[in-house]
C-alpha cells in the first residue's frame, strides 16, 4: 500500500495530485444542504402491526397450549377408561367380556351380588375357570378396589385392550397432526417474517 | 529490506483500518437513537438524520441519475422514508436501509423514463470546471455499480472509506477494494479521453 491508497481511502498519508485534481473538479458537484420541508400532512409513527412482530411467540404458545390439551386429554381418557373397567365386565351383550354371567345367569349372582361375597357354597363352586372370574370381579368391585387391581386388569378382555390400544392411537395420531400443523403455522410465521424483513429492505415508494 | 517495508505497510494498514471499526460503533449509537426519537414522535430528529445522510443519498443518486433530477429526489426519498421509518426493523441500518430506497427510487427512474436523450445539464453555462465535472461524471457513470458509486461518494461528496462503509453497511474491506479498482478503471478511461484532465 503506497501512500496514494491511504490518501483515496481515508485522505491521510501524501496527497497523489491527479486525485486531488478529481476531487476538486466533482467537488463542485458535491451536495448542497437545502433544508428539508416535511409537509404536515406526513404522519410519523409506530404503526408496527402486533401479529408480525409477535408471532412466533404466539405460535409457540399456541403449540405449547395444544400439547397440553392434548395431555390433558389424553390423561382424562385414561382415567376415564380406569373408571369404566368394573362396569365393562359386567356389561350386558358384550360376550369378549365374560360371557359366563350372560349365558348361565345365576339366580343369587344377578340379584346380589353381595351374596356372593358372603355365600361361602358359592365361594366353594367357582373352582371351575368362568365362574371364578365373574366372582373375582364382583368382589373386586364391592369389597377392596385397590387391593385387587390386579385382578380387574386381568378382567379386560382382549377385546376392550384393544379398543382402548385403539382409542390411545388416534389420540396421539391427533396430537401428532396437530403439533405438525402448529409447525407449520410457525414456520409459515417466521417465513412472513422473513420476507418482511427483505421486503423492507427493498421497499420503494 | 523488501519484507520490512512490506510488513510496515501491513501494519500501517491495519493501525488504520482499527479506528474505522470504532468509529463506526460510535456513529451507530447515535443514528439508532436519532430514529427511535423519531418514531416516539419526534419529527425534529428527522432533520438530523436528513443532514447526516443527504449527501449519501445525494451520491447515490448521482452515480446513477442526471443531476437535474438529484436534488429533488433526496427530498422526495427522504419524506418517503419517514413516512416508512416504522417498517425499519434495525434501527442502526438507517443508512444501508435508505441507501436501499435511493438505488431502487433510481431504477425507477429508468424504468419510467423510456428512451429520453439526456441533454446537459447546464446547458447554457460557460462554466468550463462544471462542464469538466459533467464529463468526468459521464465517464464514472458507465464503470459498475458498485464502483461508480462508491467513487461518487468518494471524490464528489467528500466521504472517507471508513465513512462510505459505515452509512452504506458495506464491509471496509468491500469499499477498499471498489475504491482502488475503481479508480484503477476511472483513469485507464479518462486516459483515452483527451484533455478531460
Amino acid at each position: 500500500m503506497n501512500s496514494d491508497s491511504d490518501y483515496l481511502w481515508d485522505k491521510t498519508g501524501e496527497p497523489d495530485p491527479e486525485t486531488q485534481q478529481l476531487e476538486e473538479i466533482l467537488g463542485t458537484l458535491r451536495y448542497q444542504p437545502r433544508p428539508l420541508e416535511i409537509p404536515a400532512a406526513v404522519q410519523v409513527g409506530r404503526e408496527r402491526n402486533f401479529f408480525r412482530g409477535s408471532a412466533p411467540r404466539l405460535a409457540i404458545a399456541a403449540t405449547i397450549a395444544m400439547l397440553l390439551l392434548g395431555l390433558g386429554l389424553w390423561l382424562g381418557l385414561q382415567r376415564w377408561l380406569r373408571s369404566q373397567s368394573p362396569e365393562i365386565v359386567k356389561t350386558p351383550g358384550t360376550p369378549a367380556v365374560n360371557p359366563v354371567p350372560m349365558l348361565e345367569p345365576s339366580p343369587n349372582q344377578d340379584q346380589s351380588p353381595k351374596l356372593a361375597s358372603d355365600n361361602g357354597s358359592d365361594r366353594k363352586r367357582i373352582g371351575s375357570a368362568p365362574r371364578h372370574r365373574v366372582n373375582q370381579s364382583l368382589l373386586a368391585r364391592d369389597a377392596n378396589r385397590v387391593r385387587h387391581e390386579g385382578n380387574k386388569n386381568q378382567q379386560l378382555t382382549a377385546n376392550k385392550l384393544q379398543e382402548a390400544e385403539a382409542a390411545r392411537d388416534q389420540l396421539i395420531l391427533a396430537l401428532r397432526v396437530a403439533s405438525a400443523k402448529l409447525s407449520f403455522a410457525q414456520k409459515k410465521a417466521q417465513g412472513v417474517n422473513q420476507r418482511d424483513q427483505v421486503h423492507n429492505q427493498h421497499k420503494i415508494g | 529490506m523488501y519484507e520490512l517495508e512490506a510488513t510496515a505497510d501491513v501494519l500501517l494498514m491495519t493501525a488504520q483500518a482499527k479506528p474505522s471499526i470504532a468509529e463506526r460503533s460510535v456513529e451507530a449509537v447515535p443514528e439508532a437513537a436519532l430514529v427511535e426519537a423519531v418514531l416516539a414522535g419526534n419529527r425534529d430528529m428527522f432533520g438530523r438524520l436528513y443532514q447526516l445522510y443527504a449527501p449519501l443519498v445525494h451520491g447515490v443518486l448521482l452515480a446513477r441519475l442526471p443531476r437535474s433530477e438529484v436534488e429533488d429526489l433526496v427530498q422526495d426519498i427522504f419524506l418517503h422514508a419517514l413516512r416508512k421509518l416504522h417498517t425499519l426493523r434495525d434501527t442502526r441500518a438507517f443508512g444501508p436501509w435508505i441507501a436501499m430506497i435511493a438505488r431502487n427510487r433510481a431504477n425507477d427512474f429508468h424504468r419510467r423514463s423510456r428512451e429520453t436523450v439526456e441533454l446537459p445539464d447546464d446547458l447554457c453555462s460557460n462554466d468550463s470546471s462544471q462542464i469538466k465535472a459533467e464529463e468526468i461524471l459521464a465517464i464514472i457513470r458507465t464503470l459498475p455499480d458498485a464502483y461508480r458509486e462508491t467513487l461518487v461518494l468518494r471524490l464528489v461528496e467528500g466521504m472517507t472509506g471508513p465513512e462510505i462503509a459505515t452509512r452504506t453497511g458495506l464491509t471496509p474491506a468491500s469499499v477498499r477494494v471498489n475504491l482502488h479498482r475503481g479508480m484503477k478503471l476511472l483513469r485507464s478511461k479518462l486516459g483515452f479521453e483527451e484533455g478531460l484532465l
